[in-house]
C-alpha cells in the first residue's frame, strides 16, 4: 500500500472541513479523492475532488481495485498540519508507519523568515564590536548571511486504515426529488445575515442568555425558503420577533434531462412548484450555528446550488470551477435534515 | 516606614507585566525577593520540574529604593509571595498600549512595600498615576515567605547553543497542541526538535493522538553551538512553549545550558534591565541515530514527573511539631531532585569523564536508606536542613558552594538535586533540624507521568 504526494490548495479546503466534524472518511484512488463527514448531528459532507486540484506528483498502490485505499483521518490536526505548509516552499504527504502505528506524514520544507538574521550573522555578540578580531571576517558573514536556511518540518498525523469491508455500508443519503433548485446568492453575505438572525433570536428567546444553550432544540431555527422564480427567502421568528430577508433575480437552473432517467422534466416536482407561482415555497427548518459552519465553505469560492425537499431536507453542491477550469468534476455536497416545526 | 520602594516608567510597567505573565504559566503564586539593587521575581512549578525567574535590576526602574529594617541594608533582603493574579489585574496590558486608551494611559507606577511584622500592617502598595490626575491605589496582602531557588551549575554544563528568540518561535509555531514532550537532539550539523507524547492509544484512540512534530534546521540557525552529537534531551514542550512566547516579545539571543538527561537545563536571555533565567528538569538518553524519540522502547521506560505531593498522609515526620512552616517545599523540592536520577537512562557511551553515569543510579536495595539521619555524616552535603539563623556552618541547602564541591566529591544524590532549594537565613524558621525522609524512592513516580 503506498500512497504519495504533493499538496496544493489543499488549505482552505480543510479549513472548510474541519469546521464540520473531527473525523473524516477519506476515500483514495486512481481517478478521485474522497472526503465524507458524517457527524452524529448536523450536516453530512461527501465530497468527491479531482486528483489535481489539491495535489501533484500523486502516487497510488494498493491491493484493492483501482488502486483504493481508506483512511480514517483525524481533522483538527489535519488542519494545524497544514498551517505549517503556509509559507513552505514545498509540502508532500504520503502515507507510512511510525512504530507501529500509521501516519500520514507531512514534510515540509520551509525558509526561516529570519534568514542571516540570526544569531549567527551580526547580532552575534562576538562580530558585534567593530573593532574587535572579527571585523575583518567579512568571508565567513557573507556565507552566513547569503545563505537561505532551510528548516524542514515533519508533521505526522495519526490515521487508521480502513478495510473495504468496513466502509462498504456507508452511502450517500437518499433524498427524494427536490422541490426547488436555486443558485445561492454570495455565501458571505448569506452567512453574515444567517448568523445575525441566529444571535437575534438567541439573545431575544432566552433573556439575552447566550450560548447556555447548547443542544440544539433549545435554538431557535432558521427558516429557508425558496421558490421556483427566483427567489430566496431567509427567516427566523421567536414569541418576541420576526424577521426575514429575502433575495430575488437568482437563478433557478436547468435540469439536466440525463439525471431524470428518462421521466418527464414536466412531472418532476420542480415543475409543479415552478407552475404553482410565485408564492410558492419549498420551505426547510436549519439549525442556525451548523448553517453558520456549512457556509464557510464560501471561501472555497465555488459555485452553490442549494436543493429543497420541502419540510425534509436541504442539499447543497458545491462545484469548485476555480481549481480546474470550467470542468466540475470536484464537487461538494451536504445533506442537511430539516427540523419539524 | 516602606522596606521597598520603586518607580516604573509605563514602559517597564509593560515588561513586567509580561513578566508576570510568563511567570504565571509556572505557577499561580509569584515570589518576590528585594535586596539593595535588585529585585527578584521567581515561580516553581507544582511538580517542581520548572523553575522561572526574573531578575530587574536598577536600571529597570525609573527609581529603586531598598530601606531593609536593619543597620545594613545592603545585605539584607525582603521576600514576600503574592498570588500572580492580584499582581496581574492590577498591571494590566494597558499599559502597553498608550495609543489605544489615550484617555486613561498610565504615566508612571509607584510601589511601596511595608513590613510590620505581626502588626497586620504588612501591605504590598501599588499607586498607578494615569492621565488626568486619576490615581489608582491598590493594597495587596502578601505572605512572608522565602523563596526557593533552582540552583544550576554551570560548569557541569557541556552543551550550550544560542538562538535568536524570533527563530525560536517560528520553530514552537510549528507544534500543534497536546503533546507534551520536546526532544532536542544533534547529529550531522543538523538539529532536531521534535515534539510528541508518549501515550500509547489503540483503536478509536489512536486518531486522538496529537501530532507528532519534528522540525529538522541546520546548525547555522544557531549562533553558538557546542553540543555533544547523538544526545537526546527531553524538556517539557509546555514550558518550553510557555518560555518561547515570552522571550519572543523581545528581540534577544536566547542560550541553553545543560549536561545530560534527568540534570536540569538552563535557559537564560536578557533585555534592558531584565534578566530571564528559567531551569528545567530534563529526561532523555543518549542512545544511538536509529532510535527515534517516540520509539517503544523509550515509551516504557518509567516516567519521570517528580511526584512531589503526591502522598501528604504518608508522610512521616520525625518530629510533628518540628513540621517547618510554609516552606515545606523546600523539603520536598529535594526530596523530589534526587529520585529523578533513578529514572535516567545509562547513556551508552558516558558523554563526558566529568560526570559519572553509574553514580546517577541508586543502589536498588537500600535506596532508601540514604535518606536516613543515621547516615548524615557521610554524605552531609545530602542532608536536607533547616537554616534557622544563617549562622550554622552545617552544609545546608542554601550554601550553592557546598552544594557544588558535593556534587564533585560525591556524584551519588545531586545528580539531580540541583535543582535544589535554597532558604532564606532570615526566615522565621525553628533551629535547625533534619527531617525524615517523608517518601519512599520507590513511589515516587516520573516527570511526565499523567
Amino acid at each position: 500500500m503506498r500512497f504519495k504526494t504533493s499538496i496544493r490548495n489543499i488549505q482552505t479546503f480543510s479549513t472548510s472541513l474541519s469546521t464540520l466534524g473531527k473525523v473524516a472518511w477519506v476515500r483514495l484512488d486512481d481517478d478521485s479523492v474522497r472526503f465524507t463527514i458524517i457527524p452524529e448531528t448536523g450536516t453530512q459532507v461527501w465530497a468527491s475532488l479531482s486528483i489535481e486540484s489539491i495535489f501533484e506528483d500523486y502516487t497510488i498502490q494498493s491491493a484493492a481495485p483501482n488502486n483504493t485505499i481508506n483512511l480514517e483521518l483525524p481533522l483538527p490536526p489535519l488542519h494545524r498540519a497544514l498551517k505549517s505548509a503556509i509559507n513552505a516552499t514545498s509540502a508532500s504527504i504520503r502515507l507510512t508507519k511510525k512504530d507501529g502505528v500509521p501516519v500520514l506524514s507531512l514534510t515540509i520544507i520551509t525558509n526561516t523568515v529570519s534568514s542571516g538574521n540570526s544569531a549567527g550573522g551580526f547580532l552575534n555578540p562576538a562580530n558585534a564590536d567593530p573593532f574587535g578580531d572579527n571585523v575583518f571576517r567579512e568571508e565567513s558573514l557573507d556565507a552566513n548571511m547569503g545563505r537561505e536556511r532551510e528548516a524542514i518540518v515533519t508533521q505526522d498525523i495519526p490515521i487508521r486504515v480502513l478495510t473495504a469491508d468496513s466502509v462498504e455500508g456507508i452511502h450517500e443519503p437518499r433524498v427524494r426529488e427536490p422541490d426547488a433548485h436555486i443558485v445561492l446568492p454570495s455565501l458571505i453575505q448569506l452567512k453574515a445575515i444567517s448568523d445575525r438572525f441566529t444571535k437575534l433570536a438567541m439573545a431575544t428567546s432566552y433573556g439575552g442568555a447566550r450560548g447556555g444553550a447548547s443542544s440544539t432544540a433549545s435554538v431557535p431555527k432558521l427558516e429557508l425558503a425558496a421558490n421556483m422564480h427566483g427567489s430566496l427567502k431567509l427567516s427566523i421568528s421567536t414569541d418576541s420577533l420576526n424577521i426575514s430577508s429575502v433575495w430575488s433575480g437568482l437563478n433557478n437552473p436547468e435540469l439536466d434531462p440525463r439525471q431524470l432517467d428518462g421521466e418527464n422534466p414536466e412531472n418532476h416536482p420542480s415543475a409543479k412548484l415552478k407552475a404553482a407561482g410565485q408564492d410558492a415555497w419549498s420551505t426547510v427548518r436549519i439549525d442556525g450555528r451548523d448553517w453558520g459552519k456549512v457556509l464557510s465553505v464560501g471561501r472555497l469560492g465555488g459555485r452553490v446550488i442549494a436543493c429543497f425537499a420541502d419540510e425534509h431536507a436541504l442539499i447543497l453542491y458545491v462545484y469548485l470551477s476555480n481549481f480546474n477550469d470550467g470542468v466540475d468534476d470536484s464537487v461538494l455536497t451536504y445533506y442537511i435534515s430539516s427540523f419539524s416545526v | 516606614m516602606p522596606v521597598l520602594a520603586f518607580t516604573l516608567s509605563p514602559e517597564s510597567l509593560g515588561k513586567l507585566h509580561d513578566a508576570l505573565v510568563c511567570l504565571g504559566k509556572f505557577s499561580e503564586a509569584v515570589c518576590i525577593e528585594a535586596v539593595h539593587d535588585k529585585l527578584t521575581l521567581t515561580a516553581l512549578n507544582s511538580s517542581k520540574s520548572a523553575y522561572a525567574s526574573f531578575t530587574l535590576i536598577e536600571k529597570f526602574f525609573a527609581k529603586y529604593q531598598f530601606k531593609g529594617t536593619g543597620a545594613n541594608p545592603s545585605r539584607e533582603k525582603f521576600n514576600c509571595k503574592i498570588y500572580n493574579k492580584a499582581l496581574l489585574s492590577v498591571f494590566k496590558g494597558r499599559a502597553t498600549d498608550p495609543m489605544r486608551e489615550k484617555d486613561t494611559a498610565i504615566e508612571r507606577c509607584d510601589v511601596t512595600v511595608e513590613d510590620g511584622e505581626g502588626t497586620g500592617k504588612s501591605r504590598f502598595i501599588i499607586k498607578i498615576a494615569c492621565r488626568h490626575g486619576v490615581l489608582k491605589t491598590y493594597r495587596l496582602t502578601f505572605e512572608s515567605v522565602s523563596p526557593m531557588h533552582a540552583l544550576f551549575v554551570k560548569e557541569s554544563a557541556g552543551n550550550v547553543w544560542s538562538i535568536s528568540s524570533r527563530t525560536l518561535r517560528e520553530f514552537v509555531e510549528h507544534f500543534g497542541p497536546g503533546t507534551e514532550q520536546l526532544d532536542i537532539y544533534f547529529e550531522d550539523g543538523r538539529v532536531s526538535l521534535t515534539s510528541y507524547t508518549e501515550k500509547i492509544m489503540s483503536g478509536n484512540e489512536v486518531l486522538k493522538q496529537p501530532l507528532h512534530t519534528t522540525i529538522a534546521v541546520d546548525t547555522l540557525e544557531f549562533g553558538e553551538f557546542h553540543v555533544e552529537e547523538k544526545l537526546h534531551i527531553v524538556i517539557s514542550v509546555k514550558d518550553f512553549k510557555s518560555i518561547v512566547s515570552h522571550a519572543s516579545t523581545i528581540n534577544t539571543t536566547v542560550k541553553a545550558l545543560y549536561s545530560h538527561p534527568s540534570n536540569p537545563m538552563q535557559l537564560t536571555y536578557s533585555d534592558e534591565g531584565l534578566l530571564s533565567e528559567f531551569i528545567l528538569m530534563t529526561t532523555g538518553e543518549g542512545r544511538g541515530a536509529s532510535a527515534a524519540p517516540n520509539s517503544r522502547a523509550n515509551s516504557k521506560r518509567p516516567a519521570s514527573r517528580p511526584a512531589l505531593e503526591a502522598t501528604p498522609s504518608s508522610k512521616k515526620p520525625s518530629n510533628p511539631e518540628m513540621r517547618p512552616p510554609s516552606t515545606s517545599a523546600a523539603l520536598s523540592l529535594n526530596r523530589d531532585a534526587a529520585p529523578r536520577s533513578k529514572v535516567s537512562r545509562p547513556s551508552p557511551p558516558p558523554p563526558q569523564p566529568s560526570i559519572q553515569t553509574d553514580a546517577l543510579f541508586f543502589p536498588e536495595a537500600d535506596d532508601d536508606r540514604r535518606w536516613d539521619p543515621v547516615n548524615s555524616d557521610e554524605e552531609e552535603d545530602e542532608m536536607l536542613l533547616w537554616d534557622a539563623g544563617g549562622n550554622s556552618v552545617v552544609a545546608t541547602m542554601n550554601s550553592g558552594k557546598g552544594l557544588q564541591s558535593a556534587e564533585t566529591q560525591s556524584q551519588s544524590i545531586n545528580g539531580l538535586s540541583r535543582i535544589n532549594a535554597q532558604t532564606n537565613p532570615d526566615a522565621s524558621l525553628p533551629q535547625t533540624q533534619r527531617l525524615a525522609p517523608t517518601q519512599r524512592l520507590s513511589g515516587i513516580r516520573g516527570m511526565f507521568d499523567d
